[in-house]
């Protein structure tokens, strides 16, 4: 029986699989497709401090095997969270992992004190692709030493596993990365999307309401690929690695290239049955390779 | 809702770019309700990547299946107009939610424009059963777009056609036509319509909508937006609402009393300069709509 169990820096999953932030809503939107239980964990969209309106539409387009997004963090605020969106979480038994956003350090500090102590909480995965609106909205991750700063604002206020999702849109990744741990990170998830642009050719404008968005889906996969193979030979703490994984096969490339668990986010809007899917081509290679531990192949590609 | 392989018993090719697509699915055509849509795989592979919304034309639920009627506008549209029956199509639903039947509607009008004409005919079958009377509006910028007519005349209401170039029917918008049913309902009959239900272009069901209003008549719009997942995860499909008293769930609405630094935890220190719309929320298409009320809506100039 190949053992599929992995910990994300303090997260105890039941097996690697985990859903992107943003595309698996809260839960009950994809529980009449997938058995919740099944999963390892479920990352949930992002919450703020305050409720956020979002961007206006159009907020996505499709693009050559991807789609951009620019949903603007439109969420109920972290109240309502846990007031209303978490009791159907906790049914399950499976660790929610919220991930959260804010505008200044100060956000992202509160809203970790918010969550440390509620029952139901796993961890949290901190989204630093927001502007920062001290620092004239220049990106927290887009810094290493603002990185640094808020992941180091989110430790002082939660004893819970700390995640820090880092942006690919950056020269040098693997120096945000570095910073992140040493601010005290317990884990580092990516990639978050990569921006992008498409034009209406009949409005001669661009297409998306907030003009810019974020690319997902197949086509980034190599870029996540080999960020993943970069952060995770530079730093001591685990992986969590995402990008375009439609199948196990792609799964299996980000273990082999260094993450230790893996999140489903695009895929399940072609296919609700994604995370699932991955499983199983997981479970399969795992098995048709005689490999006992699902660990035993984290970083294997790194072999010379 | 459900994921389901449905197989294709007919696909037919209708005037211009408007195709049928008959499905046998029971797993979803028995739940299925008029105003509801299927979010459906056009390919096999990865790109074009995501499902289409298609709306659900014709709801067989004794016989297990549904029709869609669709107009090939793209590359996905292009794929699925190019599958044969005996094939299988990947579909997800009933989707949404579809239009309501308030018990106190006796007569009713129903306007479609273009390819809006689609949803209709069920909700139209139902209104019939339901013994409500009916008039159709159904307008297009051309015959050659005109589409949906001979289904609904087939069911016994009354329809009335309309068409921009005038090629078929009456020339002029279908609000025009509207305008005047409405006039002549009032004054000649003497009864008054009760609800009127639309789907079409943004630009016609503001119309619509106005001409609705200026005569105090209730009723309800389907609408269609880009999607992602077609199920409410990814919130890409929203539509403007109007604000509503109480804090909606996903809508990122705020009370105006809840703002500022006493409302207690959750006050953010730095509180984004977020324009919080004291006049609009956002709701999803895929599922608080495609149907939404007619007072509901904020249409954009």
């Amino acid at each position: 029986m190949t053992k599929l169990a992995v910990n994300l820096g303090g997260i105890a999953m039941k097996n690697p699989v985990t859903t992107a932030s943003g595309t698996f809503g809260c839960g009950p939107e994809y529980a009449p497709y997938v058995d919740l239980n099944q999963l390892g964990a479920i990352v949930v969209k992002g919450t703020t401090l305050e409720p956020r309106l979002g961007n206006p539409t159009p907020r996505i387009v499709e693009t050559p095997a991807g789609m951009l997004n620019a949903i603007g963090l439109q969420n109920p605020g972290v109240e309502y969270f846990i007031n209303s969106s978490l009791p159907y979480l906790k049914e399950y038994q499976t660790p929610v992992i919220v991930n959260i956003a804010g505008n200044c350090l100060e956000d992202y500090g509160e809203i970790a004190k918010r969550l440390d102590r509620v029952v139901g909480v796993a961890g949290l995965e901190v989204n630093i692709s927001c502007p920062n609106v001290k620092k004239g909205g220049l990106q927290f991750g887009t810094d290493p030493l603002m990185a640094y700063e808020v992941i180091k604002t989110v430790r002082e206020n939660t004893g819970l596993p700390v995640i820090a999702k880092l942006s690919p849109n950056v020269t040098d990744i693997v120096a945000i990365a570095v910073k992140v741990a040493e601010a005290g990170a317990n884990a580092i998830s990516l990639i978050n999307t990569l921006l992008g642009l498409v034009i209406d050719i009949d409005r001669r404008k661009p297409l998306l309401g907030n003009i810019m968005g974020g690319l997902s889906g197949p086509a980034v996969k190599p870029v996540a690929v080999r960020m993943v193979w970069q952060v995770s030979q530079a730093v001591n703490i685990p992986i969590l690695g995402m990008g375009g994984i439609t199948t196990g096969a792609d799964a299996i490339e980000f273990l082999l290239a260094g993450a230790t668990a893996i999140a489903v986010g695009t895929a399940n809007f072609v296919n609700p049955q994604a995370t699932m899917e991955v499983l199983e081509g997981i479970e399969e290679y795992l098995t048709r390779h005689g490999i006992d531990d699902v660990n035993d192949i984290v970083g294997a590609a790194w072999e010379k | 809702m459900k994921q389901a392989n449905a197989l294709i018993i007919d696909h037919q090719q209708l005037k211009g770019s408007y195709r049928l697509l008959t499905l046998k699915v029971p797993e979803i055509a028995v739940f299925a309700k008029p105003g509801q849509f299927v979010h459906v795989r056009c390919g096999q592979t990865l790109e074009p990547l995501l499902r289409r919304p298609i709306s659900i034309h014709k709801i067989e639920a004794d016989r297990g299946e549904l029709s869609l009627l669709y107009q090939v506008v793209g590359r996905g549209t292009q794929l699925l107009a190019e599958k044969q029956p005996g094939d299988q199509v990947d579909i997800m639903g009933p989707l949404g939610r579809g239009f309501t039947l308030p018990e106190w509607v006796n007569r009713a009008v129903v306007v479609g424009g273009g390819i809006g004409a689609a949803p209709l005919l069920s909700l139209v079958e139902t209104l019939v059963i339901a013994k409500v009377e009916t008039t159709v509006i159904l307008g297009a910028r051309s015959g050659e777009l005109l589409i949906g007519v001979e289904p609904m005349a087939d069911l016994g209401v009354q329809v009335i056609t309309v068409t921009e170039d005038g090629s078929v029917g009456q020339p002029g918008l279908v609000t025009a036509a509207l305008k005047q049913l409405l006039h002549q309902v009032k004054v000649e009959e003497n009864n008054k319509l009760d609800y009127l239900y639309s789907c079409g272009p943004k630009p016609m069901l503001k119309a619509v909508t106005a001409l609705a209003l200026e005569y105090n008549l209730p009723g309800e719009v389907s609408l269609e937006e880009r999607m992602g997942c077609g199920v409410g995860a990814c919130l890409a499909c929203v539509c403007k609402v109007r604000k509503q008293e109480q804090m909606e769930p996903a809508t990122g609405l705020l009370k105006e009393s809840e703002l500022g630094p006493e409302s207690g935890a959750g006050a953010s220190s730095c509180s984004v300069n977020e324009p919080v719309a004291s006049d609009f929320s956002y709701k999803r298409v895929c599922d608080h709509g495609p149907v939404f009320s007619l007072g509901e809506v904020v249409w954009d100039d």
